[in-house]
This record gives C-alpha cells, sequence and structure tokens, in this order.
C-alpha cells in the first residue's frame, strides 16, 4: 500500500469530526500480522484489533493547520517493547474506542517494518511540503 | 444611378455615384464617400463583434468551460470577465462535473516520515552486571 487516508477520515475531516489542531491526536502502532487496516471502511480506533496494537503514542505537541498542512513536533514513543509493526495510524483519541476517530495510516516511511528493542522510538515528521498530511 | 440593397429593418442602404448612402423612410440620414462607407462598416463590425461576445457570453463561456474541462490548452475568448466565468463553470458546473470528471483533481496527500528506533536504555542493574 502507501501512505493514505482512511476513507471514513476524510468524511469525517469534511463532516467537521475531526479538527487537528483542537482534538487530541495520538498514533498507534500496528502489527499487520495481526490486523491490517483496511482503509475503506476502518472508522474508529475499535476497528483495529487490540491485539495488533503493539503501543500508543501521547498527544500530539504544537499542531499546526497552516495552508491545510498538518505537522505536530515530532513523537517519541518511550521503552517500546512488543512484535515488529508495519505501520501505524494517527487517530482523534477520546478515550473510547469506538469514537476515537482515525485519521491517516502510514505504512510507507524510511525505518518501517520496525521491531521494538525496548529502546525508544521517535517519528519524524516529513519536513517537506507535504508535513504529516496535507488536505 | 441608384443601387438597393436588401433592407434591414426600415432602413436602407443605396449606392448614389460615388457615394453610399443611408436611408430611412425615404430620408437620407447618412451619405458617405466610397472609403469613408468602407472603413465605417469595418468599424461597425469590429464593434458588432464585441457586443455579440458579450451578448453570447453565458454560451462561450460554457463551451470553453467544456473546452477546460477536457484540458484544452485553449479558449473560445479573450474577454477577462467570460474567462473568469468559463473557469469557474468548468470547476462547478454540476453537470460538467458529472460528465467529464477527473479533471479537479484532490490535493489531499499523506507525507513520508521517518522511524528512529534508539538501542535499549540500561539499566543500573544491567550497568553493574557488566562491569562484573
Amino acid at each position: 500500500m502507501a501512505n493514505s487516508f482512511y476513507s471514513k477520515g476524510l468524511e469525517n475531516f469534511l463532516a467537521g469530526n475531526l479538527d487537528w489542531d483542537a482534538n487530541d491526536v495520538r498514533l498507534v502502532l500496528i502489527d499487520e500480522d495481526d490486523d491490517a487496516p483496511v482503509l475503506a471502511t476502518d472508522d474508529a480506533l475499535d476497528d483495529i484489533l487490540a491485539g495488533a496494537r503493539v503501543d500508543t503514542s501521547g498527544s500530539f505537541t504544537t499542531k499546526a493547520v497552516t495552508d491545510g498542512h498538518a505537522d505536530a513536533d515530532d513523537v517519541t514513543l518511550t521503552t517500546v517493547t512488543g512484535d515488529e509493526f508495519e505501520s501505524f495510524t494517527i487517530y482523534y483519541h477520546t478515550g473510547t474506542e469506538s469514537t476515537s476517530l482515525l485519521m491517516v495510516n502510514i505504512d510507507t516511511a524510511t525505518g518501517l517494518p520496525c521491531t521494538p528493542n525496548g529502546g525508544d522510538i521517535t517519528i519524524q515528521w516529513d519536513d517537506g511540503t507535504d508535513k504529516i498530511f496535507t488536505l | 444611378m441608384d443601387v438597393h440593397t436588401p433592407k434591414y429593418a426600415s432602413i436602407d442602404v443605396k449606392i448614389d455615384g460615388l457615394r453610399v448612402c443611408i436611408v430611412k423612410d425615404k430620408q437620407v440620414i447618412l451619405s458617405l464617400p466610397w472609403d469613408a462607407a468602407l472603413m465605417l462598416s469595418k468599424v461597425l463590425r469590429r464593434h458588432a463583434q464585441v457586443v455579440e461576445e458579450i451578448a453570447s457570453a453565458s454560451k462561450i463561456a460554457y463551451e470553453s468551460a467544456v473546452l477546460i474541462r477536457k484540458g484544452m490548452p485553449f479558449s473560445l475568448t479573450d474577454h477577462p470577465a467570460i474567462a473568469k466565468e468559463a473557469e469557474k463553470e468548468a470547476a462547478w458546473n454540476r453537470d460538467l462535473r458529472r460528465y467529464i470528471p477527473g479533471s479537479v483533481k484532490s490535493q489531499a496527500r499523506v507525507g513520508t516520515p521517518k522511524v528512529h528506533r534508539d538501542p535499549p536504555r540500561r539499566t543500573n542493574a544491567k550497568l553493574r552486571g557488566n562491569d562484573k
């Protein structure tokens, strides 16, 4: 595949259910051997099996929306253990899985797939024009 | 010598010797030498074409929008207001979007980040173990 929006994510942006700089945005590392994301139909965190979630980040900081480019500080997940992950998904964390809306799945990045070794894992966002994503 | 041309509404255009006359209700309202008549006809034609473009603006804009939608590198008008209307039609006209889809693509795209994995942190116990 390629880095892509969830179809329902785009729908939720258009419907006003997602707000990049106002929502609590996080990412979840996904072991696709346990559950591969279905970009066309997955809409919330409960569509990703709990067993496929290797780890979850804290809230994104310094989010920006300038000129339609979603950006934020790089994200560091500390002392990550577990299975190899092939992708990660950015989502709106509400505290309830069924309402935590999925935005984007990233499976193409330098360093993917990655097997945690107990050390920190840092996601360094694209510094080009696309940033994290562009609408 | 009088030569009658076809009538346009109630106006006749006649030739009178080396002059061209415009006659309305049997009264000569304009009599011009042939060369002045030629010049006047060119100016009239040019102005009439400008007015025709304005009068047909919506039709020209729609047909130009079809060309834009199909990716043609030219337009049917130089009139800036009609060209702007054509661009608007190309982008928003419901029928054109339905029957000539795909000309205006989504700009949505996802960036390509980097994933860095640090080595595991060494605990004090491990450090002590390594020291032995």
